[in-house]
């Protein structure tokens, strides 16, 4: 026996050897390397006109240039990008004079007609950033004139509607913004595609860092342009990895495997935010989680339904509870920090009020409706909360989640009765990109097919509003723009709109406070190369 | 005569036993012909019948009616299902999967990238889980009732019923934030990307061919984590179903007549009883070892392993059926060849197959 117990021990203290002789893990990421990590599941196009997840923006900031850019520092100012100046004719021409020592990754100069070949792509081919130009009344048919390079280094954006130029500069921060290298987009093109296929997985870009290898769900490598224009980035390289999990990227921070950790859960963000070692950046977001109803539903079309429902959130329990770290409440569709905001107007809860109103509106046994939502968090537990607010007047809520097509399919095809999502703005800091966002809808047919105006999707329709809304977007007096926004809203908020605005989102990441020169962008698209160590 | 007349005997059986031999390979030649093509015909039908859009998840909800049908006409979804289907199949036949609908990849590309992370995780998981499980259960099975069975029977049920995802993060917060002893989620160490030639995708292997030791010890970190926590649930199953085979044979009454006869202890449970059980534990742990290869779809994740499972499983939320059908059909490839090698080692450890 005594032998037995002496080979057992012997064979423990092999293996505690053995495995304590294994060095032991990283505990510093290397200093030349910046290591981010979130989860790359919805990472899954890197073309820069043709995608709206988040998850690329950050990739697309830091490989591709566009004309201008928002100044992450100074909320809502515009600096120069590739453009090193602009300005702006009376008939709302705008003339971008191009910096001349730009380069793309391959070594090509960037001329003005890489910048109208780039921004015809996505209206030509239908891409999703489309959407953010086709607002402004570009189409397939005009991109080609309105668009075009005077010269080499000189490009042209003409009007297509009488709305400020400012709107547009502003959408050009985008990533539908992003100028891409027409030679290497010809060789790689099939079919006419104007590269479709082969950008979503490759790059042309001219930014200060250039992608060296993705593998999806996995990692992303991207090391430092040569003789990038506006100086070589200050770290070699950038790796972005797939790490679904919050706990573990949290455990990744803390032990120094990671530099800047996103998409954590509230309670890590809250246990990292103890630790001296760690920074909690939130970034305020440019639009809404929001409930929505559509107007084509015979119940809600009546406004007495919708103003009697409005009462029924809980909108601060939302806030605090699920959306902590994540929201804050917003009570109409314009926040307090943007010009056009309107006080005492909006939200408020009363589920007393809320149940009596609808039972005066004519339903004293409640409603039984239909309402759509991710499957994804928040949504799906923005929408329980919603379905037990709404209980306690009596009404309904059958709660469907699915991913984007099946959620916002519906929605964009107005076939939906309820439903739980979020906005967003080509304009963060502009009361037009609140108001336009939500309220415009210039033709309600169907077959006029809007569905990219929220406005639309609900079957909201108010010549007023659209009126105040074009007004206010084609001056450039501020101060009677943000007149006009604030009449449009009180006018929108008052006509018991289909749309309630329930928290404004914010975007909170952790990030090792050894970083320095971090400065986060408004709309994700945060660029690395000032980041230091 | 009569000699002449045996020694001419052995030839007709020895032609008869070939052709038997060739008419069986023919067989499970056939059988697993037809078990894969109705595998990727189901899977294919079940993936145009779902309610997913492909060209939506190509173009997003935005696109214009143009945009829609051209790419609709570029996938191939405007022709019938079953003219869908023949292209589909003549492109397989060119080992041609296609390609993803997001990223626009070759299939072939993306598994032949993640399927070496999914089958260096499970083989050392299997060979940890069967080297632990099989002698674990057999020790249970000759201490029956005795406090080591109760113990082995205890690591087994916590082995079964605590959930893998918190065994994982438990295990990440012990010994990879904690102590220090292994590394973190992935499969490698931020600054070693790169640094070893993909030859076999199996980066231990990889490593070692490429003389780089000190990522050979970084990559053994990474995987030794995931690899215990798996093969504790590995342990669990293989050890509880080792000592159940273990004690029907126990019972048998060439058991009793062998310790009758005074067999040493030893050799009763290893040459008599283990002998009878060998091939039970081949098909049970070739089982274990096939599930493992179709992805452990939690500890992927927690382990941010870049593996087959979430390779599938994303796919399959977005209807992605290029990917869904070549998944499916490497999976059944991957069952069929482990029941080749089964049907190989019963030959090897059972005299009574021929």
């Amino acid at each position: 026996m005594k032998s037995q117990a002496f080979k057992a021990t012997l064979l423990a203290a092999l293996v505690a050897l053995t495995i304590g002789s294994v060095p032991t893990a990283t505990a510093a990421t290397p200093k030349n390397q910046l290591i981010v990590g979130f989860n790359m599941a919805n990472l899954t196009s890197i073309d820069p006109h043709n995608t709206n997840s988040i998850e690329s923006h950050h990739v697309i900031a830091n490989v591709y240039d566009n004309l201008v850019r928002l100044d992450p520092q100074n909320r809502g100012k515009l600096i120069p990008g590739v453009a090193e100046s602009w300005s702006t004719l009376d008939d709302g021409t705008i003339i971008f004079k191009l910096r001349k020592n730009v380069t793309f990754h391959t070594g090509r100069k960037m001329t003005a007609e890489d910048v109208a070949y780039s921004l015809r792509r996505s209206i030509k081919l239908g891409l999703l950033g489309a959407s953010y130009l086709k607002q402004w009344g570009y189409t397939p048919q005009n991109v080609d004139e309105k668009f075009y390079a005077k010269d080499e280094y000189t490009f042209v954006l003409a009007p297509a509607d009488p709305l400020s130029p400012n709107l547009k500069l502003m959408a050009l921060t985008r990533t539908v913004g992003a100028i891409v290298d027409k030679e290497v987009i010809a060789k790689n093109e099939k079919d006419g595609d104007m590269g479709r296929a082969w950008l979503a997985s490759h790059e042309a870009g001219s930014g200060p860092y250039t992608l060296v290898q993705w593998n999806p769900n996995d990692v992303l490598l991207m090391t430092r342009a040569k003789d990038y224009w506006g100086g070589n980035a200050k770290l070699d390289r950038v790796v972005i990895r797939h790490l679904p999990e919050s706990q573990v990227e949290r455990l990744q921070l803390e032990k120094g495997d990671l530099d800047v950790a996103m998409q954590l859960v509230s309670a890590d963000i809250d246990g990292l935010a103890k630790n001296p070692k760690i920074t909690i950046e939130r970034v305020l977001g440019s639009g809404y989680y929001y409930l929505a109803f559509s107007m084509k539903d015979p119940d809600f079309a009546k406004p007495e339904v919708r103003r009697a429902l409005r009462y029924c959130i809980d909108y601060e329990g939302i806030n605090s509870g699920i959306l902590k770290n994540y929201g804050q409440v917003g009570n109409s569709i314009v926040p307090k920090d943007i010009p056009g905001y309107v006080p005492n107007i909006g939200n408020k809860y009363d589920p007393a009020k809320c149940k009596k109103d609808l039972v005066a509106a004519g339903y004293p046994n409640g409603l039984k409706k239909q309402l759509l939502a991710l499957s994804s968090v928040p949504y799906s537990d923005i929408a329980t909360a919603v379905q037990q607010n709404l209980s306690k007047a009596g009404v309904t809520a059958e709660i469907r989640t699915g991913n984007g097509d099946q959620v916002y399919g519906p929605m964009r095809n107005r076939q939906f009765e309820m439903i739980i999502g979020r906005t967003g703005s080509s304009a963060p800091t502009d009361p037009d990109g609140w108001v336009r966002t939500v309220a415009y809808n210039p033709d309600n047919s169907d077959a006029s097919k809007l569905s990219n105006l929220q406005a639309w999707r609900e079957s909201y329709f108010s010549p007023e509003v659209n009126k105040l809304i074009d007004e206010a977007g084609s001056i450039n007096d501020e101060k009677k723009r943000a007149e006009l926004y604030a009449k449009a809203v009180t006018l929108y908020e008052e006509s018991a709109p289909p749309f309630i605005p329930i928290s404004r989102f914010i975007d909170p990441f952790a990030r090792s406070s050894a970083l320095k020169n971090y400065h986060p962008s408004l709309v994700g698209m945060t660029r690395w190369n000032e980041v230091e160590k | 005569m009569t000699s002449a007349m045996s020694a001419a005997t052995p030839l007709p059986v020895a032609r008869s036993r070939t052709r038997r031999r060739i008419t069986r390979l023919l067989s499970g030649v056939g059988s697993a012909v037809t078990t894969l093509f109705m595998l990727v015909m189901l899977t294919f039908v079940i993936g145009r019948l779902m309610p997913v859009d492909p060209v939506i998840a190509v173009i997003g909800a935005d696109a214009d009616g143009a945009t829609y049908a051209k790419v609709t006409k570029e996938l191939g979804l405007d022709k019938p299902v079953f003219e869908q289907f023949w292209i589909f199949l003549k492109h397989l036949l060119h080992g041609d999967f296609g390609q993803t609908l997001l990223t626009g990849r070759p299939v072939a590309e993306d598994i032949a990238r993640v399927f070496p992370a999914t089958l260096e995780l499970a083989t050392v998981t299997i060979i940890l889980g069967a080297c632990v499980g099989i002698p674990l259960g057999i020790y249970a099975a000759v201490n029956r009732g005795r406090f080591s069975d109760h113990a082995v029977r205890l690591i087994s049920l916590m082995g079964n019923s605590v959930p893998i995802f918190w065994t994982g993060l438990i295990g990440l917060i012990i010994f990879y934030a904690k102590l220090g002893w292994v590394g973190g989620s992935g499969r490698i160490d931020t600054e070693f990307f790169g640094m070893v030639p993909d030859v076999t995708g199996l980066m231990l292997i990889d490593s070692v061919l490429a003389g780089e030791w000190e990522v050979f010890g970084n990559v053994v970190q990474h995987i030794a984590l995931p690899a215990l926590v798996l093969a504790y649930c590995s342990v669990a199953y293989i050890s509880r179903m080792t000592r159940s085979f273990m004690l029907e044979q126990l019972r048998q009454e060439y058991i009793i007549a062998a310790r009758a006869k005074g067999v040493p202890r030893r050799d009763v449970i290893w040459r008599h009883a283990f002998r009878n059980i060998r091939v039970q534990l081949i098909t049970m742990v070739a089982l274990s070892y096939g599930g493992m290869l179709e992805g452990a779809v939690v500890i992927e994740t927690v382990f941010a392993w870049p593996g087959f499972g979430q390779y599938l499983v994303n796919a399959l939320m977005i209807g992605d059926m290029n990917v869904v059908v070549a998944c499916t059909l490497l999976i059944g490839c991957v069952f069929i060849a482990l029941n080749l090698l089964c049907d190989i080692l019963y030959r090897i450890f059972d005299p009574r197959i021929s």
